[in-house]
């Protein structure tokens, strides 16, 4: 508790040192946050697409009702293929008119016969939607062929980057911080060195010296991480519709709040250690324990 | 209560600071430290709180050998002794009331029995009305008293004063003194480091003397003296000066690697002046 108090008052007498110290903690946990949000994000649509694998073969207007079901019975029989749907183009009209239900002149412009009927194909294993692809490819009347494949990889990809960018990017601002939080810890025993020298003189341990620094430490972590963690969520919350809006049906968002408390507890951890690492090794140098 | 018995301590750069320094102080008792500056009198001190170890010798505080300790017992021991330092060493952004409490702070005492306990001995020291200062808005005596009064907050078994009546004028010097005497008079082993002999002429005690580290009076040992006259000494330190001190290299080369607080703390020569003062 005195250890707290000291803490508290050192901060109090040289606020512009704490705040310095607590906002590079900030930035460091806000982009380890959003990494770790965006990773996660990510991980669930790769896993989504990963667990929906298809492939959607679209025909030429002019193909007929029977030759879409030709190829659809042909399509049954592959022993990794699980399901088939033909769409034809009244029902791709339905399903157009149903996405574009609050734009009614948007409706008026289309009729089925502008639409392409389509296969759509399902398999049990995303590794099997390029043979799919292949055979539908070969089909009398295909038109194109459109199948998850490339939008994993594009998002792997994607996802990949981020995390070697972000990884980079919060390791250069976790050595900052801790080189911030040693750099203003150093200076807060240097102008106590006196003082230091008196409570030895008269019987302090080492401990009790450096405990107050070690608190100070952690207190830059505690402030540093829970204010980009709230910044975070606000964030999260105020763009929740319009990412869950742009994500369709991939349920991504909100977030969980346990799954948010839980960050919080492990980025306030992270951040107390990261203080309290940065205070031993300033109070260790000092004091050459 | 403390013994010294034949304590030499030689700083890394071979000065002498005590030399082979024996003597020994029952409890209760208030012992004199004479000697000019530069004699050795704050070297015995700091080797009595373990600031630093000595070259040779044994220092006892009660039955225990307080050379014997492990260093992360050193905190604990130095609390047993209440110093007052000759510079008081008060904490300057803390007020006196927080200074005096500053041991019993460190030592875990219940805030309310911190307050009960400072309350007291700032009352004993005369400074019940200055708690609430900072040291900048002492007088000089003030400053002595409330140095006296952190030292006395843990009722400490020993007293070691080092020239408390230095900086002061004969009437605030009185005062300080006769407070020690009434500390003394509380049961308290008072040693009291000072180069003024009025102090001694007024409140007369036993006195030991120093003189370029060695002991060369203790006034309880009448007529049997040590044979060492103070130009002895001098002659005798000329006469070395002028020969390599192979011995004494060797002993602060040992100590270089046995002792490094020591080391960090009397590294200049300026700094061991100081020690010695």
């Amino acid at each position: 508790m005195r250890a707290i108090k000291q803490a508290v008052k050192s901060i109090r007498r040289s606020p512009y040192q704490a705040l310095s110290a607590s906002l590079v903690l900030f930035l460091t946990f806000f982009i380890g946050y959003s990494l770790i949000l965006l990773l996660f994000g990510s991980a669930k649509i790769l896993q989504y697409f990963e667990s929906r694998p298809q492939v959607t073969g679209f025909f030429n207007q002019d193909t007929t009702l029977e030759q879409l079901q030709a190829h659809q019975t042909a399509l049954q029989q592959v022993e990794y293929v699980e399901s088939v749907d033909l769409v034809t183009q009244e029902d791709a009209l339905e399903i157009y008119r149903l996405q574009t239900i609050n734009d009614p002149t948007l409706q008026e412009l289309v009729t089925a016969d502008i639409l392409p009927p389509s296969l759509e194909v399902s398999t049990a294993s995303i590794n099997d939607l390029a043979k799919v692809a292949e055979t539908m490819r070969s089909m009398q009347g295909i038109d194109e062929v459109v199948y998850q494949q490339d939008v994993v990889d594009s998002l792997r990809y994607w996802t990949d980057t981020i995390r070697q960018v972000g990884i980079a990017v919060l390791s250069v601002f976790v050595i900052t911080s801790l080189l911030v939080v040693i750099l203003i810890t150093s200076m807060r025993i240097a102008s106590k060195k006196y003082e230091t020298r008196v409570m030895r003189l008269v019987g302090a341990t080492k401990w009790y010296i450096m405990r107050p620094f070690l608190v100070e430490g952690m207190l830059y972590g505690l402030v540093g991480a829970s204010l980009s963690w709230g910044l975070v969520y606000v964030l999260l919350m105020y763009s929740t519709p319009t990412i869950q809006g742009f994500l369709g049906e991939i349920k991504l968002l909100p977030v969980d709040p346990i799954y948010m408390l839980a960050l919080l507890g492990a980025g306030v951890t992270l951040a107390m250690l990261l203080g309290l690492f940065a205070g031993l090794i300033s109070t260790r140098r000092l004091f050459r324990v | 209560m403390v013994r010294f018995i034949e304590v030499t301590k030689v700083f890394p750069n071979g000065y002498i600071g005590l030399e082979n320094v024996s003597f020994e102080v029952g409890p209760g008792e208030l012992l004199y430290i004479t000697g000019e500056s530069g004699a050795g009198k704050t070297t015995l001190m700091r080797l009595l709180i373990r600031e630093f170890d000595p070259t040779a010798g044994e220092i006892f505080l009660g039955e225990q050998n307080i050379l014997h300790l492990p260093r992360k017992n050193v905190p604990y021991h130095r609390r047993r002794i209440g110093v007052v330092f000759q510079d008081y060493q008060l904490i300057p952004d803390r007020t006196i009331f927080e200074n005096a409490a500053l041991i019993l702070e460190i030592m875990g005492t219940p805030l309310k029995q911190i307050r009960q306990r400072v309350a007291d001995v700032l009352d004993l020291v005369g400074l019940s009305d200055k708690g609430l200062l900072f040291p900048v808005q002492l007088s000089g005596g003030e400053l002595q008293r409330a140095a006296i009064a952190r030292s006395l907050v843990t009722a400490p078994e020993l007293l070691f004063a080092d020239e408390p009546t230095g900086n002061l004028d004969a009437e605030t010097a009185h005062g300080i003194m006769s407070l020690l005497k009434k500390i003394q008079d509380f049961g308290t082993t008072v040693l009291v480091a000072t180069h003024d002999h009025d102090v001694i002429h007024d409140f007369p005690a036993r006195f030991i003397e120093l003189h370029q580290g060695i002991l060369v009076k203790d006034s309880q040992n009448k007529g049997q003296e040590k044979d060492k006259s103070v130009e002895n000494i001098d002659k005798e330190k000329e006469n070395k000066s002028t020969k390599p001190a192979k011995s004494d290299k060797s002993q602060s080369d040992k100590e270089d690697k046995s002792d490094t607080e020591n080391k960090e703390e009397s590294e200049s020569p300026k700094q061991e002046k100081n020690a010695r003062d």
